[in-house]
């Protein structure tokens, strides 16, 4: 590694290194879909909690690295997993788009920068809960075709509930500042555990 | 000359599909059942692709899950309908929208199981590698698939450990949090270590194509799943154009 320090390609220890950390991001993801998913009102929290648990394991790998292109991969392949197991493109798109930005972030720190990662993790967050969208889009479209069936009042009730202007916004800022605090959280478990116990 | 090393056929344990055409059913079938109206001609379409996770399973021979499968879909494609004259309105808003999303959802993620199921990792790095897919993409989803069982082993080593020492229980989840995560996160970085270098050794960095030998390759079963993915898309098409 001491060798290779001057070489900005990615070499097989990085991309092994996103692989272990891309595991961590989607079981932890998982699990906490899994425990919240079941009841549809706390489903919405589900950006929030995942931001802020994924903080510390997710601080671990930002700062660490060193090398442009190791978070965009690992948010392609979450992206292509979820479009597979069919929850959907979002995740996908915006996925990529803010971890390009994360890059940037991250690039612009000369990834030295503790701060920077937080920031980094916080919108990178915004985008791998994109999925949510999907929920939203796919909710109302179900229901618009159950409007026939079951008339127009009992659609209204539910399509009140997914198509409020606000739901969105307020499910993306709560995936930013769990990001936030995930970050600051996993940047204090950092210095307490891992710069200690020699690991970095 | 055929021997067993250089079968070029792929087995019953592949569902006699290569690893390419598996993805492009597993994303078909997520796709249209995600985006398709039940209207129309779809309205035929959907079920059967529904269908389709029930059959693999079945010719998989995985029973337990071919019926935990066909439960939760029948469930989920029935109860809330019955249910939903009887329940209050408020009931009705919260559940039935996340149960007509999970009819939705539930065949998509079948046919990523089955995906799963029925591709060893260096059949999917081969398929990857003939459709030149960059090493970039394929070390980390491989390190990945090596990986899930690891985490689920150490994980439940370390919650042996710290439920003997009685450190951090549901009461204090911030607690729990850190004293399992963090000794998950030391163990996992010395085992990816470890692994690093033992994937070096054996040339992962190396410049030059990886070769193997998995029976990867497209035959007439190939064609078949193609033509059926290729008639549900244009069925599709024209149900969303022309509004069949």
């Amino acid at each position: 590694m001491e060798k290779q320090k001057n070489n900005k390609k990615l070499n097989g220890k990085d991309l092994l290194n996103t692989g272990i950390f891309t595991a961590i991001y989607f079981l932890i993801n998982l699990l906490v879909a899994a425990a919240l998913g079941l009841i549809p009102v706390v489903s919405m929290l589900i950006p929030l909690v995942s931001s802020l648990i994924l903080g510390i394991p997710m601080m671990l790998y930002f700062i660490r690295i060193k090398k442009f292109g190791m978070v965009l991969i690992t948010y392609i392949v979450y992206g292509v997993f979820l479009t597979l197991a069919g929850v959907g493109i979002y995740s996908l798109i915006f996925g990529t788009i803010c971890a390009l930005i994360a890059e940037l972030i991250l690039r612009s720190g000369k990834y030295q920068s503790a701060n920077r990662a937080v920031l980094a993790f916080a919108v990178v967050s915004i985008g791998a809960n994109a999925n949510v969208l999907q929920m939203v889009v796919a909710g109302g479209k179900a229901l618009a075709e159950k409007a026939a069936t079951y008339g127009t009042d009992y659609v209204n009730t539910i399509a009140g509930y997914y198509e409020r202007g606000w739901v969105l916004p307020v499910i993306f800022a709560s995936a930013f500042i769990g990001g936030l605090f995930g970050g600051l959280l996993g940047k204090a478990v950092f210095k307490k555990h891992f710069i200690r116990s020699g690991l970095v | 000359m055929d021997t067993v090393l250089r079968n070029t056929r792929p087995t019953a344990k592949q569902m006699y599909l290569d690893p390419r055409t598996k993805t492009l059913l597993c994303l078909t079938v997520s796709f249209i059942m995600f985006s398709g109206h039940s209207t129309g001609i779809m309205r035929y379409v959907l079920p059967c692709l529904a269908i389709f996770p029930l059959i693999a399973f079945v010719i998989l021979k995985k029973p337990f899950v071919a019926v935990y499968y066909g439960t939760m879909y029948i469930f989920s494609a029935t109860v809330p309908h019955l249910m939903m004259d009887y329940c209050p309105p408020i009931i009705n808003a919260l559940f039935a929208g996340m149960v007509a999303i999970f009819t939705q959802l539930l065949p998509g993620m079948s046919m990523f199981y089955f995906l799963i199921l029925t591709t060893t990792v260096s059949e999917f790095v081969a398929a990857m590698d003939s459709l030149h897919i960059s090493k970039k993409f394929t070390i980390p989803v491989s390190v990945m698939f090596r990986f899930f069982p690891t985490i689920r082993e150490e994980y439940a080593a370390i919650r042996d450990a710290m439920r003997l020492r009685e450190v951090g229980s549901w009461r204090n989840p911030m607690k729990m949090l850190e004293y399992r995560l963090v000794p998950l996160l030391m163990g996992l970085v010395a085992i990816g270590n470890e692994l690093s270098a033992s994937a070096l050794t054996r040339g992962l960095n190396a410049p030059v194509r990886r070769t193997n030998m998995c029976p990867i390759g497209f035959h007439w079963q190939d064609a078949v799943a193609f033509s059926f993915c290729l008639a549900v898309i244009v069925l599709f098409t024209l149900s969303a154009a022309l509004g069949w």
